[in-house]
């Protein structure tokens, strides 16, 4: 009946201030929760400076919140100290981005599995300590002979991003914050590491909130997405719901612009004359619609007020009024972004 | 040079050809011995084509790529011939080579964000290959036409007035572009040049790149690793697998029906739209090329290997038209 992981009302601003003016919002009034007794994959898709990374670095606790609270297990993150503070960033786990930047190039591979290790005491003994090491690695479709002892720069980008999951094994987290874990790996590699992710929540229970810009591995993984623009939620629901069926018109032209590994109705085959959707640096939109500057079907009312969610379809919210024959609701109503179990125990 | 492959042009009039490539090769000598990161690479492309260089990283691909453009220095030693509308560009003085470059072969690198000057405006930076190439011009004529090659790429004449940082990467990628087709290219030769794009400004820079590639009638060769890109942009693939070429054909071919087992799996590992949460990853790493497995190079991850894949290096063989492949197991008659 708890969430593990929530984010309430909670409006990132960097820079700005008094006589500084605005500031930049990078996320803009999100609320979402994780569902802490089934574990669950959650994707966050968007474009670059959609506020993707600023979330997970909210809810690591890098940074705070301008307005708003993130709370792990009921407690506000900020206020979590001494112990369970450890017992916090014990499991809540990140993999991240670039695993070339993650390994400090003079140590050997082991010392980032030995160091947990060590800090939380895992191991009673060098032997066990060992062990422990070279299972999680096999967990992740490592051989650890061909692993240990070996220096960051002999291992393939995708070699080491296993082993920054392998890691994240070690201790046994309840949650996995994957900010683009494949995006600088090889396309052939990737399904290796996004399999060790799928088999790591379905074995052990791990949820995983899967950060992304890349709406077919968001596809393949994911039980839920949501999609960022500008610091907004544009679309939530079910991936299959949001993928094969997109309402916002801002996902619909990300899953159009998706490169079809086949080769019917190719680019290159297309009308190229005209140059299609610039690239449009958009001003900063005050009160409408996020989207409004790059839409195909802005209306006039669009730059008025800020859409609110619409249920485009059965448990499938877009923030658009495209949809305003729809009910209204709210994020917090939708079972993608707070867990059914929830809003059972609110409202009774 | 060990292998010697037909290209899918090499049977027409050699004249017709914008690049022709034989036996290219790249080695890098180390002191554990020479890396042949490109290991007799043949094709050739048509004015107005393109061709996809495939493969995971390590394999080749931009070694071969600054091999083509000549940007390899010792200790690496290059050899074989590269055939720019007839010309050899082996056979080049430097200073002759220095002006090829962006005449005759033109390079849109994969981090525009570092082909700029940050500290420079965008009008001087593409003002300067016309100086540099000895193009003498007056100052109206030249902000003349680095308008026109704003446009040419989708962009507003006014950002030739503005410095790299206030771009986005997708603009920058145009500019880039727009300096590639500015003294209208043989060949251009792509590097990944979206793979730090977001996929729905990835889809727009491609539709221009290919659009400015129409319009002064370039070659292309575009390097890369994502088979859908692929698949959207290119007329032929060359497969490239630890510094070999083992299949190279028509894409349209290749993803129907893909030949060299190498090949099927990276059709098959694509993560599709229709089956989810099934991965197919191709087992095993690319092998080292300093120490290459005996016979094909691919054998140890083939899951078809057999006796003869682990000792004998295959040849290159004709499956159909156009398409080549180097596998024993594969394809019909051997070639020549």
């Amino acid at each position: 009946m708890s969430l593990l992981l929530e984010i309430k009302d909670v409006t990132k601003t960097y820079g700005g201030g008094f006589m500084r003016g605005e500031g930049n919002t990078a996320l803009d009034n999100i609320s979402f929760g994780i569902d802490g007794e089934k574990p669950s994959i959650t994707a966050v898709a968007g474009e670059s400076g959609s506020g993707k990374s600023t979330l997970a670095k909210l809810l690591l606790g890098f940074i705070k919140p301008t307005s708003g609270t993130v709370f792990y297990q009921g407690e506000d993150i900020s206020k979590i100290r001494g112990a369970s503070r450890q017992h916090f960033r014990r499991e809540v786990q990140a993999v991240l981005q670039d695993p070339y930047e993650a390994f400090n190039p003079f140590y050997k591979v082991d010392h980032v599995l030995n160091m947990p290790i060590a800090k939380y005491g895992l191991a009673n003994s060098r032997d066990e300590a060992r062990e422990m090491a070279e299972t999680a690695l096999r967990t992740v479709g490592l051989r650890p002979a061909d692993t240990l002892g070996r220096y960051p720069h002999q291992l393939s980008g995708g070699q080491r991003q296993r082993v920054m999951v392998a890691r994240t094994v070690l201790l046994k987290p309840k949650i996995i914050l994957a900010d683009e874990p494949v995006s600088m790996v090889d396309a052939s590699l990737r399904a290796t590491i996004l399999e060790s992710l799928l088999q790591l929540h379905q074995e052990q229970g791990i949820s995983i909130l899967y950060i992304t810009h890349d709406l077919n591995t968001a596809y393949q993984v994911a039980q839920n997405i949501m999609v960022l623009y500008r610091g907004s939620v544009v679309e939530t629901g079910s991936v299959e719901s949001v993928i094969e069926q997109p309402k916002h018109p801002y996902t619909q032209l990300l899953v159009s612009s998706i490169p079809a590994p086949n080769t019917e109705d190719r680019w290159r085959d297309q009308d190229l004359s005209e140059s299609g959707d610039m690239e449009v640096q958009s001003a900063d939109v005050t009160g409408g619609c996020k989207y409004i500057a790059r839409c195909p079907v802005a209306m006039p009312r669009c730059s008025q007020s800020l859409p609110p969610v619409y249920l485009a379809k059965e448990e499938h919210g877009a923030a658009c009024f495209l949809y305003e024959d729809e009910t209204e609701t709210t994020l917090a109503e939708l079972p993608s972004m707070y867990p059914q179990q929830e809003l059972v125990s609110s409202s009774s | 040079m060990t292998s010697d492959m037909k290209s899918p042009a090499a049977t027409e009039n050699p004249t017709t050809l914008a690049l022709d490539i034989r036996g290219l090769w790249a080695h890098y000598m180390t002191p554990a011995g020479a890396v042949k990161a490109v290991d007799g690479v043949t094709f050739s492309l048509k004015k107005g084509e393109t061709l996809g260089l495939i493969g995971e990283s390590g394999s080749g691909k931009t070694s071969t790529a600054l091999a083509l453009m000549r940007l390899l220095d010792p200790p690496a030693q290059v050899g074989g011939e590269v055939l720019v509308n007839g010309e050899n560009i082996f056979d080049l003085s430097e200073n002759e080579m220095r002006k090829a470059r962006f005449t005759k072969i033109a390079l849109v690198t994969q981090g525009a964000m570092n082909s700029l000057n940050p500290v420079m405006r965008i009008r001087p930076q593409i003002a300067d290959i016309f100086s540099a190439h000895g193009i003498k011009m007056g100052r109206d004529a030249s902000d003349k036409r680095v308008s026109e090659l704003l446009r040419a790429v989708d962009l507003d004449p006014s950002v030739a007035g503005m410095y790299p940082h206030e771009l986005s990467g997708g603009m920058k990628q145009r500019v880039v572009i727009a300096m590639a087709i500015a003294l209208d290219p043989d060949l251009i030769i792509a590097d990944e040049p979206t793979s730090a794009l977001d996929v729905v400004v990835q889809r727009q820079v491609m539709r221009t790149l290919m659009r400015v590639q129409r319009d002064v009638g370039a070659a292309m060769i575009l390097i890369g690793h994502d088979m859908g890109l692929m698949a959207q942009v290119v007329d032929h693939a060359g497969i490239m697998y630890a510094g070999k070429l083992v299949e190279l054909g028509p894409v349209k071919e290749m993803f129907a029906n893909p030949l060299h087992p190498y090949t099927e799996l990276l059709v098959k590992s694509l993560p599709s739209m229709r089956a989810k949460g099934v991965f197919k990853s191709i087992p095993g790493l690319t092998p080292s090329l300093l120490d290459l497995p005996s016979g094909c190079t691919f054998n140890p991850r083939c899951p078809y290997a057999e006796d003869k894949c682990r000792t004998d290096k295959p040849e290159y063989k004709t499956a159909s038209k156009g398409h080549m492949i180097s596998c024993h197991l594969r394809g019909l008659e051997v070639s020549k």
